[in-house]
């Protein structure tokens, strides 16, 4: 049985990503002698916002135990059984 | 890097403008930016809406939590990404070339340069309602060659350009063929 935590490796693959590609934006605005104040704004607000989601995700899903499994049989029937609605 | 690198700056070259495109051509990014952001609050809403009890379920919050997160860095990098796009267009005129560096995406990059001395004919294109009232357009400048033309897209004060991109020229054909301007001089005394 896969652990919820898979979805956390997932995430992370997804993390590392999202990082090579910032910082490929960064080195283009380096080699391009693009170093503004408008490019550093833009760069520190993409950051910012960035640790801010990621914190925010982080916050959310603190209590959450991980080590569950991802499917169990019934789960998802039971989420969407008509009682529900 | 300092732009002189960029360009191999040579000792005599003087920089005279370093053009961009006009910030107002960047609004319909932000738009669109601005709209991605907001769309999971909506969806969000939608499905509580719907299906009141599916978030009590810790499996599916951890997933939707993760699933939003990777949606609103999806969004910041395609707006980073935009940006690098736009902001990468620089045309660079000297008074001795004019240097066009244009991004396009994230892995291609076209630099190409032309001679001042070379140059024809200069064209600005002011078209639609917001370059009219903002004052940017196209500003083309040709050669005698076929191959080898420079657009500076939706640059701000394009007749200003046009006027000191001719003036500049000149004086680099004065420079590169002084007999040629010596005649000129000596049949106009």
């Amino acid at each position: 049985m896969l652990p919820l935590a898979s979805l956390l490796i997932i995430y992370f693959v997804f993390l590392a990503i999202f990082a090579i590609f910032v910082l490929i934006n960064i080195y283009h605005l380096v080699a391009s002698a693009a170093l503004t104040s408008v490019s550093f704004t833009v760069t520190f607000f993409v950051i910012a916002a960035g640790i801010l989601t990621i914190y925010g995700a982080w916050a959310l899903i603190q209590g959450v135990d991980f080590q569950q499994p991802l499917f169990n049989p019934g789960s998802i029937s039971d989420t969407f059984h008509p009682n529900q609605f | 890097m300092h732009l002189s690198n960029l360009i191999h700056q040579k000792s005599y070259e003087k920089v005279n403008f370093i053009l961009r495109r006009h910030p107002l051509t960047f609004l319909p990014q932000i738009g669109l930016f601005l709209l991605l952001l907001s769309l999971p609050i909506f969806v969000y809403f939608i499905i509580t809406a719907s299906f009141p009890t599916l978030f009590a379920s810790d499996k599916l919050f951890a997933a939707a939590v993760l699933t939003a997160s990777v949606y609103y860095l999806s969004v910041y990098l395609f707006f980073f990404m935009h940006f690098i796009d736009y902001y990468l267009d620089i045309w660079i005129v000297t008074n001795d070339r004019i240097v066009d560096v244009e991004q396009f995406g994230l892995f291609s990059r076209t630099i190409s340069e032309l001679d001042l001395f070379r140059v024809q004919d200069v064209t600005t294109d002011v078209h639609g309602l917001f370059p009219t009232f903002f004052n940017y357009g196209d500003v083309s400048v040709k050669t005698a060659s076929q191959n080898l033309d420079i657009i500076f897209r939706a640059v701000g004060n394009p007749n200003h350009i046009r006027q000191e991109l001719l003036q500049l020229a000149d004086i680099d054909r004065q420079y590169h063929y002084p007999a040629v301007a010596t005649d000129k001089g000596a049949n106009e005394g």
